[in-house]
């Protein structure tokens, strides 16, 4: 018994890393991890998707364009708010799976099998700041393109008669 | 000697251009109302401002180069080539201001890229891109893809002149007798696409759970990049981002579409569906697709450890599909291109990418009517060399109708086979200059010559700017198959000293 309670033990801790990783590291030395457990960090992206007890997000490194898939439980989706698009900050969570390069459950997909996952900073909208100089040099440009075609016209219409 | 281009020539070059200049401000309205939907009032602006350039610019020039002249060949080729590179500077515009991208030439390239229908991308944080910005990636995929001089074909030119600018941009089969009557049974046949397969993927997705508003907008844009063989996406992991077997099935049926010739098109809308068993062009195309992936994936299976069967072909047919119709869709990524296909599959998929689709089609690369023609001669010379000196040896091939192999045919074929070989090489090895293995400089340079645009990590908005340069010209070229390029080339240095 006790020596089931070690073995139990001494796999529980070959399966919680030590450090979280970066999602570059997933992709550039995919092999080190594949198959075991990593913790990454990353912005919830674009939508949640998948029907029943599984479900996908796509997570992305805040500051890198890497971005991988993550299967969550259904429980798991309350924890999430903000999915990261164009005005909205999504939620950057932290997320403890088993990496995969090529997972046969999911027929080739590169990914990670959530265990948990952990919001550690709540997303938000934020609002897009209208550039007034555009504006103007919009209108500028108006006033040019009209009096270019009206000159245009005026000498088609000239040329014509 | 070839005459140089004259005074008369620039002015018609200049009035079309000019006119095709204005159809591009009026082409920036599509993102613009697209910006409106969804309230993106910053992007808004810069379509209206991109709008007025274009008309500003487009005014200038048919203001001093009125005159509308019936155009010659020289003429056509030139247009065509010359409309494409200020399509690239006025369309990188809006794109640049988005700042999604470093440098103005990134957005250049993107552009290229879009039009092109190649699929290279420079964009940073394509995830919070803006709709409209998004969409007018896009949309220059569906400009480029169906014919910047296909569209104006509608609009601006009649008669002879027609035909004669219609076959510098690449396109020389004509469906129906009259080019504007096949550029419009051309965009007809793609927006009856579009109606159906936005809404099949647009239920696809809201069955994987995206919000309704969101499918539609991702059917839409999937639809056009892989209609058009450009293969860009609306989020950074590409086709990798939906999880989905379905989805990846669709997309390769929407490639295979967009990937045969506009020709074959027309039999089967017409009723003449025993002409897909016939052409002899779809036959090389699917058997050749049929026998690359088995060999792509026996290799595949050999030397990459740890990967099922199905996962195998999953990925090794969805990539010889996409590499061979030139879309440049991917169900995994460029890290897993670089990492884990052996070589022996890279270099499988850069003869699939440098064959390229059918002609007359939206695909890029050599075509598979022409391998088809080089080797229906090689067949006709051996024959020759069989039977007695005085046997005439005829060869026939079936696309659309029954056509006897000519020289001529075979001529054009074989300098095309070498330019795009010449073109992959030159790129490659500018790419080895710069410090990349052999290898994947050479599957990089083919994907932007042949307008594929599957990557094995080499395109990123840190790469040497003298690439980004190389791959840019590489796009354009490929698109429009070089011997416009090369008129137009002629016709700079004629603007030293027309006579």
């Amino acid at each position: 018994m006790k020596k089931f309670f070690l073995l139990l033990f001494i796999s529980a801790i070959s399966l919680y890393p030590s450090e979280k990783i970066k999602i570059r590291e997933l992709y550039e030395s995919g092999e080190k991890y594949n198959g075991k457990a990593v913790i990454i960090e990353g912005e919830v992206i674009g939508d949640l998707m998948g029907k029943g007890e599984e479900r996908w997000i796509n997570i992305k490194d805040e500051f890198e364009d890497f971005a991988i898939g993550v299967v969550i439980s259904k429980k798991e989706i309350e924890k999430i708010e903000n999915f990261g698009r164009y005005r909205i900050k999504g939620d950057v969570i932290k997320v403890h799976g088993i990496y995969n390069i090529n997972c046969i459950k999911h027929y080739g997909e590169r990914d990670i099998h959530a265990l948990n996952i952990e919001v550690i900073k709540k997303g938000e909208k934020y609002k897009e700041e209208v550039n007034i100089k555009k504006i103007y040099l919009s209108f500028l440009l108006l006033s040019i393109t009209v009096l270019i075609a009206y000159l245009y016209h005026k000498e088609r219409i000239s040329g014509e008669e | 000697m070839i005459p140089q281009f004259s005074r008369d020539d620039l002015k018609g070059i200049f009035h079309y251009t000019g006119k095709l200049i204005i159809l591009l401000g009026y082409l920036l309205l599509f993102p613009l109302f697209v910006a409106l939907i969804y309230n993106e009032w910053n992007p808004a602006i810069d379509f209206i401002f991109c709008s007025l350039l274009s008309f500003s610019i487009g005014y200038l020039i048919i203001w001093r180069f009125p005159e509308e002249v019936d155009i010659n060949w020289r003429q056509g080729m030139t247009i065509a080539s010359l409309i494409w590179l200020i399509y690239m500077f006025l369309g990188a515009i809006p794109l640049y201001l988005s700042g999604h991208y470093n440098l103005y030439i990134d957005a250049c390239f993107e552009s290229m890229s879009a039009l092109a229908t190649t699929g290279l991308v420079l964009v940073k944080n394509l995830d919070h891109m803006a709709h409209s910005y998004n969409f007018w990636r896009h949309f220059m995929c569906f400009i480029g893809g169906q014919g910047i001089i296909l569209l104006g074909l509608l609009i601006f030119f009649r008669g002879a002149s027609a035909f004669k600018i219609y076959v510098g941009e690449a396109r020389e089969e004509k469906i129906l007798p009259n080019v504007v009557q096949t550029a419009k049974f051309i965009w007809f046949v793609s927006m009856c696409y579009l109606i159906i397969f936005t809404l099949i993927l647009g239920f696809v997705n809201i069955f994987h759970g995206i919000s309704p508003s969101r499918s539609f907008f991702h059917a839409i844009c999937i639809f056009i990049a892989g209609w058009d063989t450009a293969g860009f996406s609306v989020q950074s992991q590409n086709i990798a981002y939906y999880h989905s077997i379905l989805i990846d099935i669709i997309t390769s049926l929407i490639v295979i579409l967009g990937a045969i010739s506009f020709g074959l098109h027309h039999a089967i809308w017409t009723g003449k569906f025993k002409e897909i068993l016939r052409n002899y062009e779809f036959k090389t195309f699917m058997a050749n697709i049929v026998l690359l992936t088995f060999f792509a994936f026996i290799g595949f299976m050999k030397f990459t450890k740890n990967v099922d069967f199905f996962s195998s072909f999953r990925i090794i047919s969805y990539h010889i599909i996409s590499g061979h119709t030139g879309v440049g869709y991917t169900n995994t990524d460029s890290y897993y291109l670089k990492n884990y296909f052996p070589d022996f599959s890279l270099v499988l998929l850069i003869i699939t990418m440098g064959l390229g689709g059918c002609s007359c089609s939206t695909s890029g690369g050599i075509k598979m009517l022409r391998i088809g023609l080089i080797l229906k001669e090689l067949r006709k010379e051996v024959k020759g060399y069989s039977l007695p000196t005085s046997t005439i040896v005829i060869e026939k091939f079936h696309h659309i109708k029954d056509i006897s192999l000519t020289d001529s045919y075979v001529k054009l074929s074989s300098i095309i086979l070498i330019m795009f070989a010449v073109t992959y090489l030159i790129g490659g090895i500018i790419g080895t200059f710069l410090g990349y293995p052999f290898l994947h400089s050479l599957f990089e340079s083919t994907s932007a010559c042949a307008n594929v645009g599957l990557s094995v990590g080499i395109t990123n908005p840190d790469m040497p700017n003298l690439l980004k340069l190389t791959y840019i010209i590489e796009m354009w070229i490929g698109r429009l198959e070089f011997i416009s390029v090369f008129v137009f080339i002629r016709f700079l240095f004629s603007l030293r000293s027309p006579e």
